[in-house]
């Protein structure tokens, strides 16, 4: 196919998804992310005959991962009404933790994990405290938190990729339960576990009510400090486990590993249709959200477009799911009454 | 007043998903008369006022404006046509002053574009002499009650040149003597020829400053005739469809213990020294005018906000309230004053927001039990007639009075001994005002204590067991229902009100 036929393809998908969005309502909104994400997927295995094959789709997936299990926990988070930008810091910090308790103080791999997600996790609960309590700007204090703790990660690491030997990571990174690999799986975890609290538990609800109006949600007896505070804590926590992962695929502990993940979860994120200002979101979105965008990634590389192709498309991606934010946040908020 | 017909809206239909606001709706409008638009919330009003000030665009109809057709498809249209409207909702800037809101369409500046602030600041300070309003032109409007608020939103329209003025519930936060000033200068635009639409709940104010009245009922018009051919039973009856004889139940009989007690409560700035007794089965109500401090009161008895000193005691126990967590633990509900801000959660459904201060009671293990939620959603739907296509409906989309109906509700749900109501009939019809009080008396009857804040005063009067009145932040008097006048209370309410200051 000719450049110029795909660009018409890409148009007019472009075209009947934009009709489609803004004919259908909200809750159609997800079945139609579906069957953008469809579409796609059979576009790029007619573009290049190496996507829909089975090593490929393994190494989307588990690339895809990482963001999901961030953006699952981040999708909690924003319908909540908070938001965090520091997740790609905090993947360096608990990468960069565990490889060198292993490999500079010898301790276990097991130990090392743990002491790394603790890690991880206490960024989160200092981000919580300084955001719920001291009432300072999220998005301030997670840049903040982004730049200090990458610093910490060069610190840590004497700015230098580290090596390590560690059977436990290797596994985790590379290796398979059945057919599924484990970064896979661990992201499956974390789906069922997030679907379940926003739908079915107390502090998921309390979470939609939170974002949805927090002093409303704080004068009907909710704990809006305790809530938000913890979901700033899990999603750190979510940010190490990724970084744990990816310490296992690249077999050392990278200066810059995890850089630039925060705007991938939050596009998968935002993409779901769950909105920046809260009050609003699906899980279920975000998954198609992060597969929609690893896929588009993915494809980049396959066709064989420069490098620098991806930061741009990444871009307008970003901005296309900031503007469906805004068409959904307009069609729910109709202006009506009597 | 002339009887030249400037504007002619004919067969106006309007619909929203599930609702049909308008149906076919006729209105004249002659120069220089008050026009006043009455109906149950639900009924229209609010929506025809909205399509003649381009905010909403109709589905039918046409609009003919000093006998040419017109399409008012923004609000801009409508205001380079010459109509200006007050809504309901404020819209204000609030981190500017007053002036600078007043004026912001219109700011005097000179040819380079510098604002002239000297001559802003009189301006302003001749209209609010006009109006007699006791506001500061540089006072920040965000540190306004909302009173003040609205005043200021009236004061901005009022600067512009305009032939129609539309007004949405102008006086929904007045009081008695702002109402006044108000209605004065209706009177004085009038005599310049101007035109006013005035869309109220306030059946009794439209007697006195209206010309003719147009009453809606369930988006259709029902009658319109002039004021002076009418009577305020007629009305209502016209707005309801039915006769409602009486407004309001009857008083209290019974009362039990001492419920509450509030000893020298102080809130530096707010309130001082505040001293209130609240027996079980009795409605006490708290008068006294805008900005009186009692809001604050009522935040700091249910933990919502702090305060200084002096001690609360239920049941003769003495407890500290520390967050509204705390209050629902204790068995005290409140209902507060402004419901869309802080009442319901509009992003939520109708299921959600009733039943979220005891949700922890349908969950198990910390898992919701749906079913139960959906059948609670449902009785209490059904228990308290609220209007909703169903119960998953997003709370945004009701009227003004079913949504205090969601919030009242929501608060029942806790079995409160203690109900605190902000100003619970804002806004509201009449029809919905009686199946409030009525509801309000029931549960009284069922041993509640109610603390009702309320700026109307027959309503504080017709329905107290007992009222105090507050006025700038401390007690200044205290009557049994039954036997008060409204000038006492009136009298108590302006005692301590610093003649150069608001």
């Amino acid at each position: 196919m000719t450049s110029r036929s795909n660009k018409q393809n890409t148009l007019s998908w472009v075209a009947n998804f934009y009709n489609f969005i803004r004919k259908k309502g909200i809750i159609n909104q997800q079945l139609g992310l579906l069957g953008a994400f469809i579409l796609l997927i059979i576009v790029l295995s007619v573009l290049t005959p190496n996507f829909l094959t089975i090593s490929n789709m393994q190494n989307v997936f588990r690339q895809v991962s990482m963001t999901a299990i961030i953006a699952f926990c981040m999708t909690l988070l924003m319908i909540g009404g908070g938001v965090d930008l520091s997740v790609g810091s905090v993947m360096g910090l608990a990468s960069a933790t565990t490889v060198q308790l292993i490999m500079i103080f010898h301790l276990p791999s097991w130990t090392a994990i743990i002491l790394g997600l603790i890690a991880a996790s206490i960024v989160g609960l200092i981000n919580g405290v300084l955001i719920t309590k001291l009432h300072l700007s999220a998005l301030m204090v997670t840049i903040a938190m982004l730049t200090l703790i990458r610093g910490v990660v060069y610190v840590l690491l004497s700015y230098i990729a580290v090596m390590h030997n560690s059977e436990v990571l290797r596994w985790i990174g590379t290796s398979y339960i059945g057919p599924i690999p484990v970064p896979v799986f661990i992201a499956l975890i974390f789906f069922i576990i997030t679907y379940f609290v926003q739908n079915r538990t107390l502090v998921g609800r309390f979470l939609y009510a939170i974002g949805g109006n927090e002093e409303a949600a704080r004068l009907s007896g909710l704990n809006v400090v305790k809530v938000r505070l913890i979901f700033y804590v899990i999603t750190a926590f979510a940010a190490g486990v990724a970084g744990i992962i990816l310490a296992g695929r690249l077999a050392s502990a990278q200066p810059l590993a995890g850089q630039g993940m925060e705007f991938d979860a939050i596009t998968a994120v935002v993409i779901g249709g769950t909105s920046l200002a809260g009050g609003r979101g699906n899980v279920f979105g975000t998954v198609i959200g992060a597969l929609l965008v690893g896929v588009i990634a993915n494809g980049m590389i396959l066709l064989g477009m420069p490098f620098y192709a991806q930061f741009i498309v990444k871009g307008v991606i970003i901005i296309f799911a900031l503007w469906m934010d805004e068409q959904f946040r307009r069609r729910f908020f109709r202006l009506g009454g009597t | 007043m002339n009887n030249e017909i400037i504007l002619k809206m004919i067969g106006i239909t309007k619909d929203f998903p599930g609702v049909s606001a308008l149906k076919n709706v006729d209105l004249g409008l002659c120069k220089g008369e008050v026009l006043a638009v009455v109906g149950e919330n639900g009924a229209g009003k609010s929506t025809l006022a909205k399509v003649l000030s381009g905010v909403v665009e109709k589905d039918k109809g046409e609009i003919i404006f000093f006998g040419k057709r017109v399409n008012i498809n923004s609000p801009r249209t409508a205001q380079e046509l010459g109509i200006s409207t007050i809504f309901q909702e404020l819209n204000l800037i609030s981190t500017m002053s007053v002036s600078e809101n007043i004026y912001i369409q219109n700011l005097p500046h000179d040819k380079i574009g510098l604002v002239k602030f000297n001559e802003l600041k009189q301006k302003t300070k001749k209209l609010l002499e006009l109006l007699e309003v006791r506001l500061s032109p540089d006072a920040e409007v965000g540190s306004l009650s909302i009173a003040e608020q609205q005043m200021v939103e009236i004061l901005k329209v009022i600067s512009l040149d305009s032939k129609i003025m539309v007004m949405d519930e102008p006086t929904s936060s007045l009081s008695e003597k702002e109402t006044k000033n108000l209605f004065r200068l209706i009177k004085r635009l009038k005599n310049e020829g101007i035109s006013i639409v005035y869309v109220s709940h306030k059946i009794e104010e439209i007697f006195e400053i209206a010309d003719r009245v147009m009453v809606l009922r369930d988006g259709k018009k029902i009658s319109e005739m002039d004021v002076r051919d009418t009577d305020l039973g007629r009305v209502i009856k016209d707005m309801v469809g039915r006769d409602i004889k009486d407004r309001f139940p009857g008083r209290g009989k019974i009362f039990g213990n001492i419920i509450l007690e509030v000893k020298n409560l102080t809130k530096s700035g707010k309130f001082y020294d505040i001293n209130i007794n609240l027996r079980s089965g009795e409605i006490l109500g708290i008068a006294g005018l805008v900005g009186a401090g009692r809001t604050e009161l009522a935040n700091a008895i249910f933990g919502a906000d702090s305060y200084d000193s002096g001690k609360i005691f239920l049941n003769s126990k003495e407890v500290n309230i520390k967050s509204p967590l705390d209050a629902i633990n204790f068995g005290i509900g409140m209902v507060p004053e402004d419901r869309k801000e802080k009442g319901l959660i509009l992003s939520l459904t109708v299921k959600a927001n009733i039943t979220l201060p005891t949700i922890r009671e349908l969950t198990q293990a910390g898992l919701i039990n749906f079913r139960e939620e959906i059948k609670l959603a449902n009785d209490i739907v059904k228990k308290f007639s609220i209007k909703t296509p169903s119960i998953n409906s997003p709370t945004i989309n009701l009227s003004g009075g079913n949504q205090q109906k969601v919030i009242l509700a929501k608060w029942l749900q806790i079995k409160p001994k203690i109900l605190i109501l902000d100003e619970p009939t804002r806004g509201i019809d009449v029809g919905a005002k009686v199946d409030i009080f009525e509801l309000m008396r029931k549960l009284a009857d069922q041993g509640v204590g109610i603390i009702m804040i309320n700026s109307e005063l027959p309503e504080i009067m017709g329905l107290s067991d007992k009222i105090i009145v507050m006025s700038s932040g401390r007690n200044t008097g205290e009557f049994k229902g039954s036997e008060c006048t409204a000038e006492e209370i009136m009298v108590c309410a302006t005692k301590l009100v610093d003649k150069n200051t608001v």
